[in-house]
C-alpha cells in the first residue's frame, strides 16, 4: 500500500473529526462477528453529509479504501475494517429529517437507529416494519447495506421492501439518488439494486423509507411439541391452512433451556421443541382467524398450548425467544451463528443433517429459526482456548452453508455475506453471475476501494483473534434472532 | 423494421442477442408504448417460452418461463387458494385492442415485470418488486445469468432481480422469473366512498391509508370524485370493517358495492381501459396525495381529454389521455417536476416514453454498460 499523507484528508475537515491513535483504531477493530479483526488507517466521525462526501472524494482520489459504518452489529464481518483504510463512521447523522403521515414516509440520515424510525412514526399510528433483534442499537444505513430481516419477514418482506428512496454517494464520488417519495417509480429499481450492496458501492447519505400502520391487535400462540418434526409439521398445517401469520418462530430443546434459565419464561416443560405463532391485524379479521388457528394446532401433536392473555403475557413469550441466542451464548465460551435459508418443507431434513454435523465434530448445536421462511439460525458453540475447535466450528458452518445451497437455498437470509461467507458465494452464482456482480460493483465504485474484501472471495483474510458475544450483548442491551 | 422473431428456446435467445447489433425482446405487446424505438432494431418476443417450471404452493414460490401468461399463472395459483397479491394488470385477453402493436393476448409475466406495472392490491403488501425472488436472463453479452434465489429470503449478492423492474428491456432479456406468493383472501368486496373534492380526497385516503384497517386497496377516481375501497376477508368480516369506517370518519357512508358493481369497475382499470375509446393513450405517473390533487385539478379542466384514477392511495396515478394530448401531459408534469411512462399511446407527439422530467444521471449508464456491455440493448432513456 503506497503511503497516504492522511493530513490532506485532516485538512479537509473541522478539528476532531479524523483521529489515527491507536485507541480509536482499537475502538472500531471489529464488529459483530466477533472472531475476526483489523486495526484501521484511521476514522474519520463526520458530522453532516459533506463532510462524508469529501472523505469519499479524498478516499478516491487517493485511491484509499474506506468502510462506511453504522453501529458495527455486523455478524458478517461486513463492516470490519480493511487494513490501511479509513472507518467512516455516521452515528452522527442520527437525524429523522421527516415523517410524513399522509404518505406515510419517513426521511432519515443513514446513522439513525431502527428502532428510533418507529418511535418518531408512532405518535401517528404508524410504525416501521423491519425488526433485526439488534433493532434497538443497529442503524438503518447498516440494514440498508445488509438487506437485513427480522422475525417478520415472511409477511412483510426485508428492508428493500420498505426503502423507497435513497440519496448517496458513489465510491467514485458522484452523488446520486434513487427513487424518491413516492412508492413508485419508472425505469430501472435502482434503489432495489442498492440495497443489499453490503457498503460495496458507497455511502447512504438519506434514505426514505416506507411506514405501516402500527397492528392494531396480535394474537400470540406458544405450542410445546414433543419433537422438533411435530413443531415442523405445524408450520405446514399453518401454511397450508391459508393464514399469514405476522411471525412463525421455532426454538429445540437448547434454546429452550437456555431461554428458561435466563429469561424465566415460562415455556412448556420438558418440550423437544417450542413454536410460536402470532397474528396481527384488525380486531375483525383476527377474531375470525384465532378460531382457525386453534382448531389447526390442536389437530397436530401438541402438549401444551399457551394463548398469550394480554401484553404482558405476549412480551414474555417474546422475551424468551428474543434472549435465545444471547442466552445460548452464555452456555460456552464462543460460538458462531449462521443465517443460511432452505426451502421450508426441507426444514426437518436440514435440521437432521445438522445435528448429524454436530455429532461428528463433538460441538454442540443449538437451533432458533424464523419457521415460517425456512431461515435457519444454528448457534455452533465452541470454545477457542481448546486447540482446533475454532477450525472445528468453522468447518462445521461450512457445511451447514453448503447443505443450504444444496438443498435450493441461501448461505444468508438476512446477515449478508460479509468476510465471513464470501467464498461461499460462487457456490450459488455461476461464472457469468459472478462477473456481472463484479461490473455492477465497478459502475460504482472502479477502483474497488469501497469495502474491499467483503461479499466477494479471493481477498485476504484478516487474522482471526478473539471471540465470543457482541460487547452490547455482554451488557445486555441487544440479542440476535 | 425488422420482424418480430418468436424465439423457442433460450438458447436461441442467446444467439439472437449476441448476433445482434441491436436488439429488443418484448412479450405479448400489451404496453407498446415501452417497445417503439426509434433506431432500426430487432425484435423478438419470448412468448413462446412459457409455461410454469416449478409451483410450491407450501413454499408460497413459483418460477414460470418469461413467455408465460399472467392468466395461466393466476389461474394455477388460484387452484391453490394463492395469488400475486400486485394485482397485476392486463391479465385478460384484450378484444377491444386495435393496435397493430398487439395481439390481443394478456400480459407475460416477464413483460409485467419489465414494465414494472402494478395495480391496486400494491398497497396492502407490496408491488411486483416486492415479490421477484429470482430473475433468469441474457445480458447483452449473450450470457445466461441467474439472479436471485428460489427461497423466500435471500441476502446473497446484488439483487439484480429489483434491478430488472421497470427496466423496460433495456437491461437484460428476461427468461424466467421465480415470485413469492401469498395465500389468497376468502373473498374480495369492495366498498365506496364519496368526496366532495380533491383536497378531501386527499384527507380521506390519507386517514384511510393510515388507520387500523388493514385495507386490500385503496384507489380514487378523480372524476367522480369517489374512493373505492377493496377488503380481503368474508363478507361480514369485511361489512363491520366498513361500517368502522364510516363511523370513524363521521360524515361519510362508505357504501357496499354489489359484486357485478365492482367487477364493472375494477375491470376497466385492470385493462388500462377506463379513458373509454376516446382517451385511449396510458401514462403511468408516480406521485405522493399532494401532486395527486394538482394532477387532479389538472384533469377536471380536459376532462373530455383526460381521466385520472390514483391507485394505491395516491401513490400511482393512471393517467388515461387523448393521443393528441401527450405532449401538454408532458408539459404539464414537467412543471410539477413529475414523470410519467407511456404505457400505451401514439407517442409521435412526444417522440418518448418517459414524459416530463426525467433522468439523467451518468450511473444510469454506467449500470446499463455493467449490464450490457456491447450496448445491444436500447438505451434506458425511452428516446
Ligand atoms: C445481537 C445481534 C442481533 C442481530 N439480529 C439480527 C436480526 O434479527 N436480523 C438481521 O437481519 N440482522 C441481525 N443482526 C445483524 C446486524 O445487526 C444487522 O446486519 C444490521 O443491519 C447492521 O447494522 P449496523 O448499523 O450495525 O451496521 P454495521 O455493522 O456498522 O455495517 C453493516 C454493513 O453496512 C455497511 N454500511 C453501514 N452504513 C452504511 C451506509 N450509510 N451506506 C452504505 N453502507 C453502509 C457497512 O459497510 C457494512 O458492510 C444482529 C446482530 C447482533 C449483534
Amino acid at each position: 500500500m503506497p503511503s497516504v499523507d492522511l493530513q490532506t484528508l485532516s485538512d479537509l475537515l473541522p478539528p476532531g473529526r479524523l483521529s489515527d491513535d491507536a485507541a480509536s483504531q482499537a475502538a472500531f477493530e471489529s464488529d459483530g462477528l466477533t472472531a475476526f479483526r483489523c486495526r484501521p488507517l484511521a476514522v474519520v466521525i463526520p458530522q453532516n453529509e459533506t463532510e462524508v462526501v469529501q472523505t469519499v472524494r479524498w478516499c478516491d482520489q487517493h485511491a484509499v479504501p474506506f468502510v462506511a459504518r453504522g453501529s458495527g452489529t455486523s455478524l458478517s464481518g461486513g463492516s470490519m475494517p480493511v487494513a490501511g483504510g479509513i472507518v467512516i463512521s455516521l452515528n452522527r447523522l442520527r437525524q429523522i429529517i421527516k415523517v410524513d403521515p399522509d404518505n406515510r414516509i419517513a426521511v432519515v440520515q443513514p446513522g439513525v437507529i431502527n428502532l428510533h424510525v418507529s418511535a418518531a412514526a408512532a405518535r401517528h399510528g404508524l410504525y416501521y416494519a423491519p425488526d433485526p433483534s439488534s433493532q434497538k442499537i443497529c442503524t438503518i444505513g447498516g440494514n440498508i447495506a445488509f438487506n437485513s430481516g427480522g422475525a417478520h419477514c415472511l409477511k412483510y418482506g426485508m428492508t428493500s421492501n420498505h426503502v423507497i428512496g435513497i440519496r448517496a454517494v458513489t465510491a467514485s464520488g458522484e452523488i446520486v439518488t434513487f427513487g424518491g417519495e413516492s412508492l413508485e417509480s419508472v425505469g430501472p429499481d435502482f434503489t432495489g439494486l442498492f440495497c443489499g450492496s453490503e457498503g460495496l458501492f458507497g455511502v447512504a447519505l438519506e434514505i426514505t423509507l416506507r411506514l405501516l400502520p402500527q397492528p392494531e391487535c396480535f394474537h400470540t400462540v406458544l405450542v410445546g411439541y414433543r419433537s422438533l418434526r411435530a413443531a415442523g409439521d405445524a408450520v405446514s398445517a399453518v401454511i397450508d391452512s391459508g393464514l399469514l401469520p405476522g411471525a412463525m418462530e421455532i426454538m429445540e430443546a437448547l434454546a429452550i433451556e437456555a431461554a428458561e434459565a435466563a429469561t424465566q419464561c415460562g415455556y412448556p416443560k420438558g418440550a423437544a421443541a417450542v413454536l410460536i405463532v402470532e397474528l396481527e391485524g384488525p380486531r375483525e379479521k383476527i377474531e375470525a382467524e384465532k378460531q382457525q388457528l386453534e382448531s389447526i394446532i390442536a389437530a397436530t401433536d401438541a402438549f401444551e398450548t399457551v394463548v398469550a392473555a394480554d401484553d404482558q403475557q405476549r412480551a414474555g413469550i417474546w422475551a424468551g425467544r428474543k434472549s435465545a441466542f444471547s442466552a445460548v451464548g452464555k452456555l460456552s465460551p464462543d460460538f458462531l451463528v449462521q443465517d443460511g435459508v432452505v426451502p421450508r418443507k426441507r426444514l426437518g431434513d436440514a435440521l437432521e443433517a445438522i445435528e448429524g454435523f454436530s455429532k461428528d465434530s463433538g460441538l454442540r448445536v443449538a437451533n432458533v429459526f424464523h419457521a415460517g421462511d425456512g431461515n435457519l439460525h444454528p448457534l455452533i458453540l465452541f470454545d477457542d482456548s481448546v486447540d482446533g475447535e475454532l477450525e472445528r466450528a468453522e468447518a462445521l458452518a461450512g457445511k451447514i452453508l453448503d447443505l443450504c445451497v444444496q438443498m435450493g437455498g441461501s448461505i444468508t437470509g438476512e446477515h449478508g455475506v460479509g468476510m465471513e461467507k464470501r467464498e461461499f458465494l460462487p457456490k450459488m452464482y455461476d461464472e457469468p453471475t459472478m462477473e456481472l456482480m463484479h461490473r455492477l460493483r465497478a459502475a460504482f465504485d472502479p477502483q474497488t476501494i469501497a469495502n474491499p474484501g467483503k461479499m466477494f472471495p479471493g481477498a485476504e483474510a484478516p487474522a482471526l483473534s478473539s471471540h465470543g458475544l457482541h460487547p452490547l450483548e455482554k451488557a445486555g442491551v441487544i440479542s440476535r434472532e | 423494421m425488422s420482424e418480430l422473431v418468436d424465439v423457442e428456446t433460450i438458447a436461441a435467445l442467446q444467439e439472437l442477442v449476441r448476433h445482434s447489433e441491436s436488439i429488443l425482446v418484448v412479450g405479448n405487446r400489451t404496453k407498446p408504448a415501452l417497445s417503439s424505438v426509434a433506431a432500426p432494431t430487432q425484435r423478438v418476443t419470448t412468448r413462446s417460452l412459457s409455461g410454469i417450471i416449478e409451483y410450491e404452493p407450501s413454499e408460497f414460490t413459483f418460477t414460470a418461463l418469461a413467455g408465460t401468461t399472467l392468466a395461466e399463472i393466476k389461474a394455477a395459483l388460484a387452484s391453490k387458494n394463492q395469488y400475486l397479491p400486485f394485482d397485476p394488470f392486463l391479465t385478460e385477453t384484450d378484444a377491444t385492442a386495435d393496435d397493430n402493436a398487439t395481439t390481443g393476448a394478456g400480459a407475460t409475466i416477464a413483460g409485467t415485470l419489465a414494465a414494472g406495472l402494478s395495480g391496486p392490491g400494491r398497497h396492502r403488501y407490496g408491488g411486483v418488486r416486492d415479490f421477484v425472488l429470482a430473475a433468469q436472463f441474457v445480458a447483452g453479452d449473450g450470457n445466461l445469468i441467474q439472479s436471485g434465489g428460489k427461497v423466500v429470503k435471500n441476502a446473497a449478492g446484488f439483487d439484480i432481480p429489483k434491478l430488472l423492474v421497470g427496466s423496460c428491456g433495456r437491461l437484460g432479456a428476461i427468461t424466467a422469473l421465480t415470485f413469492k406468493v401469498f395465500p389468497r383472501p376468502v373473498e374480495f368486496h369492495t366498498y365506496q366512498l364519496q368526496s366532495a373534492d380533491h383536497e378531501e380526497a386527499a384527507r380521506l385516503i390519507a386517514a384511510l391509508a393510515r388507520g387500523r384497517w388493514e385495507l386490500d386497496a385503496i384507489d380514487y377516481r378523480s372524476e367522480s370524485r369517489s374512493i373505492w375501497i377493496r377488503i380481503g376477508a368474508a363478507k361480514a368480516v369485511c361489512d363491520a370493517i366498513a361500517t368502522d369506517i364510516s363511523r370513524s370518519l363521521q360524515t361519510h357512508t362508505v357504501a357496499p358495492m354489489t359484486d357485478e358493481q365492482a367487477v364493472q369497475s375494477w375491470a376497466p382499470l385492470m385493462q388500462l381501459r377506463f379513458g373509454g375509446s376516446n382517451r385511449r393513450s396510458i401514462v403511468k405517473i408516480p406521485m405522493v396525495l399532494q401532486q395527486m390533487q394538482r394532477l387532479a385539478t389538472w384533469c377536471d379542466d380536459r376532462r373530455d381529454k383526460v381521466s385520472l384514477h390514483a391507485s394505491v392511495a395516491g401513490s400511482i396515478g393512471w393517467l388515461a389521455v387523448a393521443d393528441d394530448t401527450l405532449a401538454d401531459v408532458d408539459a404539464f408534469l414537467a412543471d410539477a417536476s413529475m414523470t410519467g411512462l407511456v404505457i400505451r399511446g401514439d407517442q409521435q407527439s412526444t417522440g418518448r416514453w418517459m414524459l416530463g422530467t426525467r433522468r439523467s444521471a451518468p450511473i444510469d449508464q454506467k449500470i446499463k454498460d455493467a449490464m450490457d456491455p456491447p450496448g445491444r440493448f436500447p438505451n434506458l432513456g425511452g428516446e
